[in-house]
């Protein structure tokens, strides 16, 4: 036989029947038997292992806490993930992905991916150990048993856990600390709680319209969002809008990709929310532009409302604190009153201050006054719990008999928290405040943490005050940490657990803005040695109840598409019009809505059942009754400090793929020209950004875009470079949060710095 | 010089999950290879260093230095499970061999490929089979020659100090290749051959 | 005149996502650093805010296209039913002569190919009915696929500032410029 081109053997190679018909006559001599192989053994590789045939497609749903909760299509060649598409099905991303969602594939077949459980061998050296999953589990189940004997609880063992991947099946972390017993958890949500509490306030729940109704608004104004970077499938509904002769405002401390493509960009002094929203209300209120109608027969307290604005606030003063020119002012507030359907986008943004709280119910009761709450197109849109109604099975676990834990009350344990509390129990777990974790673990005594669990979260990336944490975690015995790539809280844990990126297993995805549900189905086999959330909780109990039977009461072995099916109920069926989950397999389904509008029907689920522009539960809750000022914070620093997010990133996910460097190689800081020239710093420059809280070093961009009181960079991890801006942000709460989450939000745009050349 | 002896211990070396198997597989090679031990290969912490820096070098969690699989190299895309991974696995399969490691251990993981050089070996002595030498033929030159260049490199470029028993390691690996390639009669092999000399 | 299919950029929608051009990744699974599709944002002389508009740019499939001119071993072709400039990247011998000649920096030198490639407008998606990956992404419908045979749009340019005027080679991108909207500044800091 003459020597075959590489081209001739690949042909060979391609094709099941030719490859395995080409040694046949020297394999059928029994060659097999005597052979020193160690890991390849005789036989067919099952089919699909080696990469035959076309292409098959899986419904998958991008679980990244984002406004979009993308439908995604993704195309398994032969077991391997090649491309993926977003769902057609989907009216509201209409087929499409965002830059993130089009990364996916080299996420999961990264060589960074961590692929192994490890074990540090002295936090933050750099040296690890291989363990097998019983090693790991081992370890991590004697240390438990080991707290329990010395605390006799396992209030020394805490859990933070947030939305680095919000899969209704990964609330079964929560459920594996459940069913170990009462521990402490980090509760609440360093999101959107103080939002949430003014809207819960407002109208008895946070309930926004369906975004895909903005196209019949007549005046829209995005206040403290940005939808071109953390939003992108809204934006074609918000040009609708504007197509369709609608005034976009956009209502901003930056000016930011949102703000350029409105009609009109109206720069605010940040925390000033609540100042600039009160004098538009003045004004309305003065011009007779108010929906009397409307307030007669909906709400409560509108007259003391008006009382206050009328002795408080006038459009001079709004003017003086939001640097808005009071002529802006009243024409904003004039347009937006005699357009109809109005509605303010209230973001997240800028609800992440002090008084972030006293500002969401401000703009709610500017919506609610105008008249434009419970209409099509209209709305005080902030977000929505309506779709989530499943029936969190994999959280909901039993302590096991016998169990010690924290005496007294106990509240929500974040936005999720479907539990009802602790209930007619004796013991409850141990809830700290999530946005002062650093703090919690330093004080917390009787018992102290000695154990934290980090899942669905990167603690050393999105936590505030990052010097603080450093210390905290001195103070902990064991850290384990989940994850799929070596991000700054795994170089500080002792144990590191794969986990599976969602190609890999089944869960359920919903949305907080859209109202479409989407199945998250196994599309490949996971890849190394990852493991779901769940699988790994099973794979714990299984090794708890080895040492001490009884110790765990989680399901020892899961199939992970029955936990998936298992969260589904009759009403989400009804809500969505399904007769089964597997009609998800088809695509996404959107739930039957009686209305686009919130509220259509004008019952609030307020203990008035109105909207309660005078709410006592509010005043209860230690707020003032009434929506009015609340003094921004005072600076600490020579300018302001804002850390929002990137369009390449959610958290500190996707910046680290190359692909994303492709395009964003580096973090810079923005800095106005006229305070980069005071400081004699220049475009490109090498800077330090400094504050009482720690320091970060980066390149300097002179832009206009930001105030020349204010300084800018991104929340973001990049592969191998230490910045990050947890640096330079302390733990300040924000007003509310602790009625509906547990715990306070935190102030993340109420932080101060100055900037010199490095 | 034993190849398959020291094919047998760079396999056990790669897909070795802990110190002392890495140790262990070094013992092989400083025997069968005639080469003086690492003076502090004795010494009781040796295992565990030798195993910090295997993963620095190849496993994780943190970014490694060089991956080894084959795709990283082959495929445009440096990723893992591409065309070269499947080109491997469907190498094993024309073998009638397979992985049972699955996604586990990607098919193109040096020590499966490593494994399959084995097979190839074996079967070629035990049978004179011009189909075996096509597909050897294949997997040597079109494969793995294609690919333990660009690794053996990667690994010399580690920003460290290379652990001697790796730069060992690397050196059979790189001598071993070397040899295939020139298909000298392997007993007669110089063992003076320096890692990452292959690289052109 | 005859089909010529081109991609129309409307820099008014374009929110500079990138999503456009990671789409085109994540269909050809490029290496790291081959970029087909590139999002450029506008020198702020053009729009004066930093960052704030943008031209998705790939290959523009000229009418007389620079790289077709200058390959020593004709692997470019020009798809007579609808102008798509194809780069046969088996018969590029990496001569790099069409990466020095295109003046919109399209062909991209591919060091691990050791070979040129290109934006090939994803005539395979054309051909199967699909529309290119890029287009298909684009959330804001701001980049779309047009026929210059039939697209009759009297806004549309053909050399917005800060796109190379390249007459010659008639490339068949269209644009519409990026709007500003009315900016009120704070007066506390003006």
């Amino acid at each position: 036989m003459s020597p075959m081109t590489k081209q001739a053997m690949e042909r060979i190679l391609e094709n099941s029947v030719s490859r395995r018909s080409f040694l046949s006559r020297l394999l059928a001599t029994g060659a097999l038997a005597g052979l020193p192989c160690g890991l390849l053994r005789p036989g067919t590789a099952e089919a699909g292992q080696v990469w035959e045939g076309g292409y098959q497609t899986f419904r998958n749903a991008c679980p990244r806490n984002c406004y979009d909760t993308c439908s995604i299509i993704s195309y398994v060649k032969d077991g391997v993930v090649k491309f993926v598409e977003g769902a057609p099905e989907s009216s509201f991303t209409r087929g499409g992905l965002c830059v993130k969602g089009n990364s996916y594939v080299r996420r999961v077949y990264s060589p960074d991916r961590i692929k192994y459980p490890m074990e540090q061998q002295g936090r933050g050296s750099g040296n690890w150990k291989r363990l097998s999953w019983d090693q790991a589990m081992d370890k991590i189940a004697r240390k438990i048993l080991d707290i329990k004997e010395r605390d006799g609880s396992l209030l020394g063992l805490a859990l933070t856990k947030y939305s680095g991947n919000f899969g209704i099946t990964n609330y079964g972390v929560e459920g594996m600390m459940s069913s170990l017993g009462y521990t402490t958890r980090m509760v609440g949500t360093p999101c959107w709680p103080a939002g949430i509490d003014a809207q819960n306030f407002d109208m008895g729940s946070m309930w926004c319209n369906d975004p895909e109704d903005l196209p019949q608004a007549r005046y829209v104004i995005v206040w403290g969002a940005n939808p071109a970077w953390c939003s992108v499938h809204s934006m074609k509904f918000l040009y609708a809008a504007q197509e369709a002769g609608a005034k976009m405002v956009v209502v901003d401390p930056v000016f930011t990709q949102t703000a350029a493509k409105a009609d009109e960009y109206v720069e605010i002094r940040a925390g000033e929310d609540c100042a600039l929203a009160l004098g538009l209300c003045r004004h309305i209120l003065d011009r007779g532009l108010y929906d009397r109608e409307w307030v007669t027969a909906h709400s409560v307290g509108f007259d003391d409302f008006a009382a206050y604005l009328r002795d408080n606030v006038t459009v001079e003063w709004a003017a003086g604190k939001s640097g808005v020119p009071i002529a802006q002012i009243k024409a904003l507030a004039e347009e937006f009153a005699q357009a109809r359907p109005a509605t303010i986008w209230i973001g997240y943004g800028m609800q992440r201050h002090v008084n972030g709280g006293a500002a969401v119910r401000v703009l709610d009761a500017l919506v609610a006054m105008t008249g434009n709450v419970g209409k099509p197109g209209g709305g005080a849109r902030y977000g929505h719990l309506q779709t989530w109604g499943f029936n969190y099975h994999a959280m909901l676990q039993k302590p096991p008999e016998g169990s010690k834990g924290w005496l007294g009350a106990s509240g929500p344990k974040g936005e999720f928290d479907v539990s009802g509390g602790a209930g007619n129990a004796k013991y409850a777990d141990r809830a700290l405040n999530i946005n002062k974790t650093a703090q919690e673990i330093l004080d917390a005594k009787d018992p102290p943490i000695r154990m934290l669990w980090v899942a669905c979260k990167n603690v050393l990336s999105q936590d505030f005050d990052r010097p603080k944490m450093l210390k905290a975690f001195d103070k902990l015995e064991m850290v384990v940490a989940v994850d799929q790539f070596f991000n700054q809280t795994v170089e500080q844990a002792d144990i590191v657990l794969p986990v599976t990126t969602l190609f890999e297993d089944w869960t359920v995805n919903a949305s907080y803005w859209h109202y479409w549900l989407s199945l998250n189905e196994q599309a490949i086999k996971p890849l190394h040695e990852a493991k779901s959330d769940i699988q790994i909780a099973a794979a714990l109990s299984r090794r708890m109840n080895e040492l001490a039977p009884g110790s765990c009461t989680f399901a020892t072995e899961i199939d992970s598409k029955d936990w998936m099916a298992r969260e589904f109920n009759k009403d989400i069926y009804d809500l969505f019009g399904l007769s089964s989950w597997e009609d998800l397999r088809k695509g996404p389904a959107k739930a039957k809505l009686a209305s686009s509008a919130s509220w259509a029907d004008g019952k609030f689920a307020t203990p008035s059942k109105k909207y309660e522009f005078r709410s006592d539960l509010c005043a209860k809750n230690g707020h003032d009754a009434l929506p009015m000022y609340k003094e921004g914070r005072a600076p600490y620093d020579k300018l302001r400090l804002l850390t929002p997010h990137h369009k390449f990133a959610i958290h500190s996910q996707f910046q680290n793929l190359d692909w994303m460097a492709d395009f964003n190689p580096a973090p810079f800081v923005y800095i106005h020209p006229r305070a980069a020239a005071q400081r004699g710093i220049a475009d490109g420059d090498m800077v330090r950004v400094f504050n009482k809280v720690g320091e970060v070093r980066l390149a300097a961009r002179l832009t206009s875009d930001v105030p020349p009181d204010t300084l800018l960079m991104y929340e973001t991890w990049y592969k191998g470079l230490a910045f990050n801006c947890q640096n330079l942000v302390d733990d300040t709460s924000a007003d509310m949060g602790a009625y509906k989450t547990g715990a306070p939000g935190v102030a993340i745009h109420d932080q101060f710095a100055d900037v010199a050349r490095a | 010089m034993d190849w398959n002896a020291i094919l047998i211990a760079l396999r056990d070396f790669f897909s070795a999950r802990d110190g002392r198997a890495m140790v262990a597989a070094c013992a092989v090679m400083t025997a069968t290879g005639k080469t003086p031990p690492d003076r502090a290969s004795g010494l009781p912490q040796a295992a565990d260093e030798l195993e910090y820096a295997f993963n620095r070098l190849f496993v994780g969690p943190g970014v490694v230095v060089a991956p080894p699989y084959a795709s990283v190299y082959l495929d445009p895309d440096c990723r893992l499970m591409g065309e070269s991974t499947r080109r491997a696995a469907a190498v094993y399969d024309a073998l009638g061999l397979s992985s049972s490691f699955d996604e586990e251990l990607p098919y193109d993981h040096l020590a499966l490929e490593l494994d399959a050089v084995l097979a190839f070996r074996v079967l070629g002595a035990q049978d004179q089979s011009a189909e075996l030498d096509a597909l050897w033929h294949y997997f040597l030159h079109d494969h793995l020659a294609c690919w333990l260049p660009l690794f053996t490199a990667k690994v010399m470029q580690a920003p460290a100090p290379l652990h001697p028993e790796i730069s060992r390691a690397i050196a059979f690996l790189s001598a071993w290749l070397a040899a295939a390639i020139k298909d000298l009669p392997q007993e007669s092999l110089p063992m003076t051959h320096q890692p990452g000399g292959t690289a052109a | 005149m005859k089909k010529q299919l081109g991609f129309y950029v409307d820099a008014k929608r374009c929110i500079g996502c990138f999503t456009c051009a990671m789409a085109c990744k994540n269909q050809y699974q490029q290496e790291p650093g081959v970029i087909w599709r590139q999002v450029y944002p506008l020198k702020e002389e053009i729009y004066p805010h930093h960052e704030r508009a943008f031209y998705s740019l790939a290959c523009n499939h000229c009418e007389h296209p620079a790289c077709l001119e200058v390959c020593p071993v004709d692997a470019y072709s020009k798809r007579p039913q609808d102008g798509i400039v194809v780069h046969h990247q088996e018969q590029c011998i990496g001569c790099g002569n069409c990466i020095r000649s295109c003046p919109y920096g399209a062909p991209r030198f591919n060091p691990v190919q050791k070979r040129a490639e290109k934006c090939s407008l994803c005539w395979q998606r054309l051909d199967a009915g699909l529309d290119p990956a890029c287009v298909a992404s684009c959330p804001t419908n701001a980049l779309t696929l047009i026929d210059l045979a039939t697209f009759a749009d009297p806004g549309a340019v053909q050399f917005p500032p800060g796109f190379p005027k390249m007459g010659r080679l008639n490339p068949s991108t269209r644009f519409r410029q990026a709007e500003l909207p009315k900016i009120i500044k704070r007066e506390d800091v003006s």
